[in-house]
């Protein structure tokens, strides 16, 4: 009880020019500014996540590129000079920024498939192709087949889709088909010629982004190669590369100059990495004038605060008040206020990334729901030095 | 607590023609705790300084001043702190409150430090001075004598060996001066503490055990 008349009868005294219009200004600059560099921090690191695909498995901007060589006029009939050789994909193997490479196993005999109901049928013939599972961004549990299995696995390019629902259809006068509608059909897959024709049950289970193919496992496709191959040797037409920085000029150079291609799309899409780090570095550049602004506004306002209160101070330590014991006063009540506005910061950064991670999800975009550990590292430091040098200029003041 | 004088003169006074025949300045002199000292002089002398040398707020002197172990010139800022809080407590000439606080408040600030001192004395005390009625008013308010008499009941609730009075009565008619007397001596012989006064005159306000002429 002492103690808290104590404090009020000091704050009289030494805060009394504290609730002035000059604080808030500060401490909303201040606010803003560590909010922008929180920001900051959660667009490069969402940016970065969405880049590598980290929570939905997909990456847009892609660590994952399909490689083909490119196709001469004088290659056309020589479909041999168009596939890789095992030198070729193990010079990639040791490319620099490529950390694993996966081969496209093509299907070497006729695949048809047929859908059928009790009053129509429809078949057509298709590919099919394979890769590594782990180069596959649809983490199915049952992807894998061998012979006896019922049924056949497939996953299509979510563009076959698109190419499907907005180009097909339309000019067939065909339905469109959703997503939902396509995992719920049974057909059939055909392979092989003649009287040695097989048929398998076959369901798609999921959709790609990454690769532009309709898969199957490549149990599959290895069991249709041996039984009704041709007789071509089994070299990849494709491969796929997981990089780790497809923005590099190594990467670039590969497909800018050299005999391979890969889509363009996907590079371009590279691009926004080193867009968004520039507007990243920008926006950081921003709040940091923002946070400048802010603590030297701040600091102007303690400084005067002290110089009003001055001969209070003073007047205080003629009566055993120790600087010591003032300073420590002072520093607490603007720390809590400090304190207390890197939290407003801290927590507007935390609905901003709720909002945004709901906002863009409907794009199909997936970051994390709540700010990671740089962003709070990146609050802790800068309280830290603000505090810091909060407590440096209030010492600094009353010993003076 | 005993003070020790080693030949102090402050600086702005050294060189003086009339320092030689000071009675304080460039002498060794020791006082004991519960004497009473009155510093007579007329104005220009060095009085106040004196007393803010002792105070330790006037750092420009030749020679040293010594309260018990505490050398004055080489103490910390939070053993100054400790020795105003329980060893010294003065009333300045230019009084030193806090002009946007009450009277009460005044009191309660240096009270409130220590607590060593209870309300019911504080508030004993102001009435003793004429003051209880105004203890609500700012101090910005009130006469130049209503506020000598606040920082004197200010300068008495906090623990003190030595009492600094720097012409503590100036503004005080004859009526109020004697109250603040007898409070002060009543208190102080409490305490058991010394006090040094300064004024322009000779008086008798307190029995002194030295007179020292500047």
């Amino acid at each position: 009880m002492s103690i808290r008349k104590r404090n009020i009868l000091l704050n009289k005294l030494l805060l009394r020019y504290g609730h002035n219009k000059r604080l808030w200004p500060a401490l909303i600059a201040l606010c803003l500014g560590v909010f922008l560099i929180l920001s900051s921090v959660i667009i490069w690191d969402s940016t970065r996540d969405i880049l590598a695909g980290k929570f939905d498995g997909d990456s847009i901007g892609s660590t994952y590129l399909t490689v083909n060589k490119k196709i001469p006029d004088e290659n056309l009939t020589k479909q041999q000079q168009n596939l890789f050789s095992a030198a070729e994909v193990n010079a990639f193997r040791v490319y620099p920024h490529v950390k694993d490479v996966g081969v496209f196993v093509s299907a070497q005999f006729p695949v048809e498939v047929l859908f059928s109901n009790e009053e129509n049928s429809f078949s057509t013939s298709l590919f099919v192709e394979a890769v590594p599972k782990r180069f596959i961004d649809n983490d199915i549990k049952s992807w894998r087949w061998e012979y006896g299995h019922d049924v056949v696995p497939v996953i299509i390019s979510k563009e076959f889709l698109n190419l499907y629902n907005f180009g097909y259809a339309p000019n067939q006068g065909v339905p469109q088909l959703t997503e939902g509608t396509i995992l719920s059909l049974d057909f059939e897959l055909i392979i092989g010629r003649g009287a040695l024709k097989e048929k398998f049950k076959a369901k798609v289970l999921g959709f790609s982004n990454r690769i532009s193919s309709i898969l199957v496992p490549e149990g599959f496709v290895d069991y249709g190669n041996q039984v009704h191959g041709g007789e071509y040797e089994d070299l990849p037409s494709r491969l796929i590369l997981e990089v780790t920085d497809p923005t590099a000029e190594e990467i670039h150079a590969l497909f800018d100059h050299g005999e391979y291609e890969t889509s363009k799309e996907l590079l371009r899409l590279n691009k926004l990495r080193t867009t968004t780090n520039y507007a990243v570095a920008g926006m950081a550049l921003l709040a940091i004038l923002f946070i400048a602004f802010g603590v030297y506004v701040f600091t102007m306002f303690i400084d005067l605060t002290i110089v009003q209160a001055e001969t209070s101070i003073k007047n205080l330590i003629l009566l055993g008040y120790s600087p010591f014991f003032l300073s420590k006063y002072l520093f607490f009540r603007y720390g809590l206020i400090l304190i207390a506005t890197m939290l407003s910061s801290g927590l507007l950064s935390i609905i901003a990334q709720v909002r945004i991670a709901k906002y863009i999800v409907v794009e199909s975009l997936i970051i994390a729901k709540f700010p990671s550990w740089e962003v709070w590292a990146a609050l802790g430091t800068i309280t830290l030095l603000l505090l810091l040098l909060l407590n440096r200029i209030i010492v600094n003041k009353v010993n003076r | 607590m005993r003070l020790s004088l080693d030949s102090i003169v402050p600086s702005a006074l050294k060189d003086r023609p009339d320092v030689s025949n000071s009675y304080l300045w460039q002498r060794d002199l020791v006082f004991n705790q519960g004497e009473v000292i009155l510093v007579q002089g007329p104005s220009g002398t060095g009085k106040s300084v004196f007393l803010r040398m002792l105070f330790g707020i006037d750092k420009e002197y030749e020679g040293d001043i010594h309260w018990s172990a505490f050398k004055m010139r080489d103490v910390s800022s939070s053993q100054l702190s400790l020795l105003r809080a329980s060893s010294l407590s003065a009333v300045f000439q230019d009084l030193k409150l806090f002009s946007e606080l009450t009277v009460w408040e005044n009191i309660e600030v240096n009270r409130r430090m220590t607590n060593t001192v209870s309300e019911y004395d504080a508030e004993k005390w102001l009435d003793r001075v004429g003051l209880k009625k105004a203890q609500d008013v700012v101090v910005n308010n009130l006469s130049l004598g209503e506020q000598q008499r606040v920082a004197i009941v200010r300068a008495l609730v906090q623990p003190f060996e030595w009492l600094l009075l720097d012409e503590p009565f100036c503004y005080l008619d004859e009526f109020n001066r004697s109250k603040a007397v007898a409070l002060i001596k009543e208190v102080v012989q409490l305490t058991r503490a010394g006090i040094i006064v300064t004024s322009n005159t000779d008086n008798d306000e307190f029995v002194y055990d030295k007179k020292i002429l500047l």
